[in-house]
This record gives structure tokens, C-alpha cells and sequence, in this order.
């Protein structure tokens, strides 16, 4: 990979733009500084050649945009996007001006907040098991036969595999609903093994703490029966794209 | 899923962002979310893609079933509270308001939870009860709210 430039995020033009102390990617980063595209400005640095998806540059590009938005909206890039240079980057950017001028209106004043939850299996599983009387005896009757014939173990797993999934897709809708008046808006995020909800709010500044308090509450009233995790404030990574669903 | 619980559990000790401390828990919305803008080019995630992509098929398989199948055999059913483990105890929570779980709770989230949790409960049983746009398809507006409820805070604009 020839020299290029690795791009955080961008800024309106009255971000303060305070870049000095924060660190850059690479082994031995190089100083962050921006490149203007119309009013915008966009938080660059010089690419490392040996750019990689490691621990250390994630956290550096994530932590270089928590120092950004700290200051003032900030439209966070995906991790590793690279461009020829600096020309490129103020054609690019001043071509999708007013698009992402748009995004930078709709995260101000507001950050991200990200919550995953996870079922207890033994919990979830009683409950489903409780909640329909075919399973529980089809589950009696296979462990009268300590555990049955694999086929039988099958298709009694598979069932009891759609009715979780179906209660997953039941504690997700009731976990939103609960949250959503404390939020603008809010995406779902990627799949995550052993995590049946993964959802991203755009929360207004002065909501956090309330929009935490509920997380908090909802994760006390299911204590045992499903774990919720609250992360953020966060760059509004999941409101920097696509419009997803509103609140 | 007991490593899933453990991470889980460190999860939740963590409140504010810092990259050092817990950057696992939000790395798929650094790999797969933020901007991009289509005609630069990104560092190839080789490996790393991976790890959120087999999430989906994992779901899936006999080995799951089966996994599933022998949990299920292995549950004490028999324990008094196991019957009541949540519909019940929510139940409670939405016949008493804030006495129960809830008390203390503040923000109202707790109630339209359990509202909700137990509404999905009993729709199990119900075939009739029609509330089709309630659950999951990503672009639900309000809550629907039984009228003896409290309502949550509005604090959204």
C-alpha cells in the first residue's frame, strides 16, 4: 500500500478541532490534522503502510473520536477508510456536502448509546418450557428415556430453538419499547453470538443519564432472567449512515 | 454461553466508552458501522468480519439442538419459583405499579417492560389477540400501553 491517509471523521467547520494529544493509528502515529472540503473538515492523519484491523489502531481511532466528539459534532468513519490524499478527500467530501451537512444536524447535541442483552439459558429455557405444555412434555418424555434417540433430541431441540428464538424476538421488542421514549431514534446493530439484542440509540445529551436509568431499571425488574449491557456515550457510529427506524 | 456470560458480566461493570477497558463489546459498531464513503478504499478486516458473521450461523444447527435438547433435560423444573419465574413476577409488577421489581424504579422504563414482556406471554397462549406490528420489525413508533399503566417519562423532544 503506497502512502495514503486514514480518515476518523468529519466536522463542521466551527468544531473546535483541538487535535493536539490525541493519538493517531500506527505503531508510531503521526499527527492528526484536517483537510477542508467546502465548510466541512475532515480529522485525518497519514496511513501507517502497515495498517491493520489490530486492537491498537481500533482503540486509537475510536478513542481519537471520543476526543472529537467531546468537543462538537462529529460524523465518526467506519474503522480503516483510506483515501489517496488530501486532494481526494476535499473533492469527495465537498461533493456530498449537504449529505453529510444533514447527518451532522441529526447527531448534534446527541450521542449514541448501545445496549446488548443476553438471556440466562437455564432461565430462558424454563420459560419457554413453562409457556408451552407440548415442550415440557416432550421434555419429560425424553428424559424418562435419558435423553431419547438422537432424532427425537433433534427435533425437540429445534423446537425448543424456535420457541427461544421467538421469546428473543419478544424481550427485544419489549426492551425497545421500554427505551425508545428515551431516545431520537434507533438501529439495530450486527448479529452477536449469545447476544439476542444489540441495539444503538440516539439519545440527546441531556437524556443520558435518564436514558441509563431506564436501562438500569429494566435491567433490575429481569435480574436473572436476561443480562443488559449500556455502553456510551459513544460516536454516533450507528447514525452516521443510512436512516434507520425513528422513535 | 458461559464465556458469553462472563463477558456479559464484565460488560456491565462498564459505563463510560475508554478505549483501553472494553473495547469487545462495542467493536462490531467500529468494524461495521460509521461512515463510508464509497470511493475510498478500507483496510481488509480479514479475520475480524469473521467473528460477527459466524454469530449467524451458528444459530442454526443440529449441534444447537441437540445442546439445546440436553439443557433442557438437565433443568430443575420441579423448583417451586421455576413456574413463575418471570410471567409471574411480572405479572406483578404491572398489577401493583411500582411495588414489586420496580420499586425505587424511577423512569417508568421498567413498567412498559414488563407490560410488554407479559403482553408477549399471554399473546403466546391467544392466538387472538391481534398486536401484529408489536414485535420486532424495527420501525415501531409508540408502546402500545394498557390504560391502567403508568406511562414512561417523555423526555424525547
Amino acid at each position: 500500500m503506497s502512502t495514503s491517509t486514514f480518515l476518523y471523521g468529519i466536522v463542521s467547520g466551527s468544531h473546535p478541532k483541538k487535535l493536539t494529544g490525541i493519538r493517531g493509528v500506527g505503531r508510531t502515529p503521526g499527527p492528526l490534522r484536517t483537510v477542508a472540503a467546502d465548510d466541512l473538515a475532515v480529522v485525518v492523519s497519514d496511513a501507517p503502510s502497515d495498517i491493520r484491523p489490530k486492537r491498537r489502531d481500533v482503540a486509537a481511532h475510536h478513542a481519537a473520536l471520543e476526543a472529537l466528539c467531546e468537543q462538537g459534532p462529529t460524523l465518526p468513519m467506519r474503522f480503516g477508510v483510506l483515501a489517496g490524499g488530501d486532494d481526494e478527500i476535499a473533492r469527495e467530501v465537498a461533493a456530498e456536502r449537504d449529505r453529510f451537512g444533514d447527518l451532522l444536524t441529526r447527531i448534534a447535541g446527541r450521542t449514541e448509546m448501545n445496549v446488548k442483552a443476553t438471556h440466562d439459558e437455564p432461565a430462558v429455557l424454563r420459560m419457554v418450557l413453562h409457556e408451552d405444555a407440548t415442550l415440557l412434555a416432550m421434555n419429560d418424555e425424553l428424559r424418562d428415556r435419558s435423553g431419547g434417540d438422537h432424532d427425537s433430541r433433534v427435533r425437540f431441540g429445534e423446537q425448543v430453538a424456535a420457541a427461544v428464538a421467538e421469546r428473543e424476538r419478544h424481550d427485544s421488542g419489549a426492551i425497545v419499547a421500554a427505551l425508545e421514549p428515551f431516545a431520537v431514534e434507533y438501529a439495530e446493530g450486527p448479529a452477536l453470538a449469545g447476544t439476542f439484542l444489540n441495539c444503538s440509540f440516539l439519545v440527546e445529551r441531556e437524556n443520558v443519564e435518564k436514558f441509563r436509568a431506564a436501562a438500569k431499571d429494566i435491567g433490575r425488574v429481569a435480574e436473572g432472567y436476561l443480562d443488559l449491557r449500556t455502553r456510551g456515550p459513544l460516536p454516533p457510529y450507528s447514525f452516521a449512515g443510512v436512516h434507520t427506524g425513528s422513535g | 454461553m458461559t464465556a458469553v456470560k462472563q463477558e456479559a458480566a464484565r460488560g456491565s461493570q462498564v459505563q463510560r466508552g475508554g478505549s483501553s477497558g472494553n473495547l469487545y463489546d462495542i467493536l462490531e459498531l467500529i468494524l461495521d458501522k460509521g461512515l463510508v464513503i464509497d470511493v475510498f478504499v478500507r483496510v481488509s478486516l480479514v479475520g475480524i468480519e469473521l467473528l460477527t458473521i459466524d454469530a449467524r450461523i451458528v444459530v442454526a444447527s443440529v449441534d444447537t439442538y441437540l445442546r439445546f435438547a440436553e439443557a433442557c433435560n438437565r433443568l430443575d423444573l420441579t423448583r417451586a419459583s421455576n413456574a413463575t419465574t418471570l410471567p409471574g413476577l411480572l405479572g406483578d409488577v404491572t398489577e401493583k405499579g411500582t411495588k414489586g421489581k420496580t420499586k425505587g424504579a424511577l423512569t417508568g422504563a421498567a413498567e412498559t417492560f414488563a407490560e410488554q414482556f407479559t403482553n408477549a406471554s399471554k399473546r403466546d397462549g391467544d392466538e387472538d389477540v391481534a398486536d401484529e406490528d408489536e414485535a420486532g420489525n424495527g420501525e415501531r413508533t409508540a408502546a402500545p400501553r394498557k390504560a391502567r399503566s403508568r406511562r414512561p417519562a417523555r423526555s424525547s423532544s
